[in-house]
């Protein structure tokens, strides 16, 4: 059964650590104004936290965040548990693109994104090990999906351990805005 | 269901038997609590049982800083009175005595970032807890941690929760023994056993090396063990100093000496027959009195010895009791490498800070005990594998975690300690100050506790990064505080045995509500945090830092030599600590500095309205009602079996769910029943059937035969009708003994 557990990281431009305590209230607005059209919960932040998930935005089915992991900070969206139909990492990609263009919109939050490099993680060892298997499984689905985004190949590696949960990395070529790259989405 | 219903398979034959058959059970119950054959009070209270607990929000409420607004989850229905289906909860892991091995570590960490959001979190009781799972991963959460050896049975709910104990244990220079075998053998006796079951409250126990040191905090638990010797005939005898009836909370009470020398062997048969004294006698309605302190309290600790004694006479034996004594080393860990000493000391300066605040020598010669500085209690699940990594290099595998939320390694070669700082440095874990002033205690407070009032969380985030930058001005005594917090008069953050505790209060100014913190000061954290402290007033929430910072450079720059804050504080006078801090009470008008209006880490305007209700205090629901739905429970396994075609197993459940109400029903009449199929038949005829009080007005006694029946049947090669029969004789059987317990209980 393939996974329903999907997380897309994108990588701001800015590479220091971003000012947490400045999104917590846009998160709180991203949640007031129910701009993410889906059931939002609540906030946390975990910027205490060396390298961890700095502040997110819990969801029932999808948590949005600002991602401190491999201490490069970022969007990160899971989605968590919704049957999801179609293309699931372009699902995922998408939510995280719409979350980037909603942050985008306060300026002074620093956190232009780059889209040339990509990470999607399956944390869900049973159905998604962390192996050569699953590996080639999530590039076959990757490669095709990377080409209509970019016009070109991106190039995908294995970014996981075996104790971490299965990870690729791709690099593309270019890096087009977020709103060109949702306009290609299928 | 959960999609990964696969675990079953996956890990079948790698989980205990008896653990692998709680966990079917408790997923069958999810399915029955969806399709509303089981009662959501009872449901809560079986979840609770089983680690799973509710969360802030659940109710489908929330403040969003303008007004309350309904958060619409999908199914509408719930897992408790008030708490949504759908809604995510917290995962309470039980962590016996704090101990962990790597593998387990491990386990946890993947759970995190599986389930939660990649954060383990470890509790004031040892405990480990994931946030934001939803109920429909939980049993396949709980078989991946079984597989390990660990269970959450009874983590939450009206039960014995996790039993705590000196993560120096075994290795400490004050114990009068390592107390670890004894926490261990008490936790798996108490754990599922008859006589905890009908408790109106939690019960807490806790077991100390030493009368002298904190780590134990046994002053505050229901048993308080500590660990004590004498010379009989020339001969040592080990035992313990035992306390009952300590607790904090809103009417913290210091625990009594029941026994001053319980001998061990007697330590699980007197426990047990306290058990049994709570459990009976305990309060059930009111349950802001159910704890067993209030018991305690109202009988007078002579009174409460007397009814202890006597009810340990009157236990039938067990040889439990005692087998554990034949092996106290299943405990034991053994060192990975040779005890080395440090030799030359590193000149690094971050390695000297850190081996200052966070090392300790071993008794064992060449040993220390290396503890990790966890902000908030908080650690990510790549971390969480880091530090596994590394008690696998150095220690052999074990880890411990703290009441201050910590971890430990213990068995560390001195020689390794600068290696092993860089592999905590690496991972972002090489902070020092751990046990400081500036390692703040927190419960979760509003960020994610139902009961939550101000963010305990917050402010314990703000006074680490506040403190950590005067840390160099307070000097020695100053820097070894102990600052607390909770979010309300619960106590969870135990703030009553800080020097300097917080615990979260409203206030209303000018028609808008503030975010404070009652501040309590001079709690004696030593001697197994022997005394409480003294309330001083509500501050702001806002200006706790700066109350804390004052507090602590005053005592700093004023303390008589060698004065404790407690001693500093009661010589200095209640009044003149709060004269001291007047100017910090006030709260400015809203249009002059809002940011009062707002709790930490949260933007949103405060407010409590959408404060939900508790599940700490669970729901009491009687042993017989539990009993009775657990063989409700087994009347729908069998139906599946027989649908599944395996007949002798479909009739065999069926039986057991005759036999499981039997024994539930008899043991209201006498609670000394053991679980022997012969003798529950035996008493449930002699108790309930020939006093005709297993009655039925037109069938008289004719459903109780169906259990003697089958009990006496050979069930080994039932086919299909013979099941079925089984099933429907179940059913009535199930449902007469509902009717004879609403007799029992009128
Ligand atoms: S002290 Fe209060 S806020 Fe904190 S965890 Fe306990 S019940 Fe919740």
């Amino acid at each position: 059964m393939p996974t329903r557990k999907i997380q897309v990281k994108l990588y701001f431009v800015a590479s220091e650590r971003p000012p947490l305590e400045r999104f917590v209230p846009v998160l709180h607005t991203i949640l007031r104004d129910d701009a993410l059209g889906e059931l939002m919960i609540d906030v946390v932040d975990y910027g205490h936290v060396h390298h961890g998930p700095g502040v997110v935005l819990i969801g029932h089915a999808t948590d949005y965040g600002i991602d401190l992991g491999e201490g490069r900070p970022g969007v990160l969206v899971f989605r968590k548990r919704e049957p999801v139909t179609g293309d699931r990492i372009a699902d995922a990609l998408g939510r995280a693109l719409r979350f980037a263009a909603l942050l985008a919109r306060v300026p002074e939050l620093g956190s232009a994104l780059r889209t040339d490099e990509v990470l999607i993680r399956l944390p869900d060892r049973l159905h998604a090990p962390s192996t050569d298997a699953g590996f080639e499984r999530l590039t076959a689905e990757l490669s095709a999906l990377g080409q209509r985004l970019y016009d070109a190949p991106v190039a995908l590696e294995r970014a996981s351990s075996p104790r971490q949960p299965l990870s690729v990395r791709w690099r593309a070529p270019s890096s087009p805005t977020v709103e060109e790259l949702l306009a290609r989405l299928p | 269901m959960s999609e990964q219903a696969g675990y079953k398979q996956h890990l079948s034959g790698q989980i205990r038997e008896d653990w692998a058959r709680e966990i079917d059970i408790f997923e069958t119950q999810l399915e029955l609590r969806q399709q509303g054959k089981i009662e959501e009070k009872l449901f809560a209270e079986t979840r609770l049982r089983r680690g799973v607990y509710g969360q802030r929000y659940d109710n489908g409420q929330r403040h969003d800083g303008v007004t309350n607004r309904t958060l619409a989850f999908p199914q509408r229905a719930s897992k408790g009175p008030g708490t949504l289906w759908d809604a995510p909860g917290m995962m309470r892991i039980k962590i016996p005595f704090g101990k962990i091995t790597a593998d387990q570590l491990d386990v946890m960490a993947e759970l995190a970032e599986e389930y939660s959001d990649a954060i383990l979190h470890v509790t004031t009781r040892q405990d480990i807890q994931l946030h934001f799972v939803h109920i429909e991963d939980t049993p396949d959460l709980m078989r991946r941690l079984a597989a390990v050896g660990i269970t959450t049975r009874e983590a939450c709910g009206n039960s014995v929760r996790n039993v705590t104990a000196c993560p120096y244990a075994g290795t400490c220079h004050t114990e009068s023994f390592d107390v670890t075998p004894y926490a261990n053998a008490i936790t798996f006796f108490l754990l599922g056993h008859d006589d905890t079951q009908d408790f109106g409250r939690k019960f807490k126990v806790a077991f100390s090396g030493c009368k002298s040191e904190p780590c134990g905090l046994t002053n505050f638990h229901d048993i308080g063990a500590i660990a004590v010797t004498r010379q009989v005939d020339g001969e040592t005898q080990r035992g313990f100093e035992l306390y009952v009836g300590g607790g904090l909370g809103s009417v913290p009470q210091a625990a009594k000496l029941l026994d001053d020398f319980v001998p061990e062997a007697e330590l699980l048969p007197l426990s047990q027959a306290i058990c049994r004294v709570f459990g009976r006698l305990g309060e059930k309605d009111n349950r802001s009195r159910a704890r067993l302190k209030f018991l305690v309290k109202k009988l007078g600790i002579d009174e409460f010895r007397d009814l202890v004694q006597q009810e340990r006479k009157a236990l039938r034996p067990d040889p439990r009791w005692t087998a554990f004594l034949d092996d106290l080393s299943v405990t034991d860990e053994r060192p990975l490498l040779p005890a080395a000493p440090l030799g030359e000391v590193p000149t690094d300066p971050a390695f000297a800070a850190w081996q200052r605040s966070n090392v300790r020598r071993q008794a064992q010669a060449g040993y220390a005990v290396a503890s990790i500085t966890l902000p908030l209690g908080d650690l990510t699940s790549d971390q969480a594998r880091g530090v596994s990594e590394l008690a696998r290099r150095f220690t052999g595998d074990t880890l411990r975690a703290t009441v201050d939320q910590n971890l430990l390694f213990r068995w560390v070669p001195e020689a390794a300690l600068p290696e092993l700082y860089r592999g905590l440095e690496a991972l972002g874990l090489g902070e020092p100050g751990s046990g400081t002033i500036s390692d703040v205690t927190a419960c979760p407070g509003t960020d994610t506790c139902k009961l939550g009032i101000s963010s305990s969380r917050g402010l314990a985030g703000e006074l680490r990064r506040r403190l950590e930058v005067i840390d160099g001005e307070l000097g020695a005594a100053a820097r070894d505080l102990h600052v607390k917090c909770s979010g309300c008069f619960n106590a969870c953050g135990q703030h009553h045995v800080a020097d300097i505790g917080f615990l979260g209060v409203s206030r209303t100014v000018s028609g808008r509500r503030v975010p404070h913190f009652q501040l309590v000061v001079g709690g004696q954290w030593t001697e197994n945090a022997a005394a409480f402290g003294l309330a001083i007033g509500a501050i702001p929430s806002k200006n706790v830092p700066l109350v804390t910072e004052r507090l602590a450079k005053r005592y700093a720059q004023e303390r008589n030599a060698s004065e404790t804050f407690r001693a500093f504080v009661e010589r200095v006078g209640k009044k003149q600590v709060r004269a001291m801090l007047e100017d910090l009470i006030e709260v400015p008008p809203y249009d002059v500095d809002p940011s009062f209006y707002s709790d930490w880490g949260d933007p949103r305007e405060y407010t409590i309205s959408d404060i939900g209700v508790g599940e700490c205090a669970g729901e009491v629901v009687p042993f017989a009602q539990m009993g009775l739905a657990a063989s409700e429970r087994e009347v729908f396994e069998a139906q599946l079996l027989l649908e599944q075609g395996q007949s002798p197993a479909a009739l065999e459940r069926a039986y057991r769910a005759m036999l499981s109400a039997a024994r539930a029903l008899t043991r209201e009449k006498n609670p000394n029943l053991g679980e022997d199929a012969d003798e529950v038949v035996r008493e449930f005829k002699q108790r309930l059937v020939e006093p005709r009080l297993f009655w039925d007005q037109y069938a008289g006694s004719k459903f109780s035969h169906f259990l003697f029946r089958w009990h006496d049947h050979d069930r080994g090669d039932a086919g299909p009708d013979d099941a079925r029969q089984a099933i429907e004789e179940a059913q009535l059987f199930v449902d007469a003994a509902h009717e004879c317990y609403a007799r029992l209980a009128s």
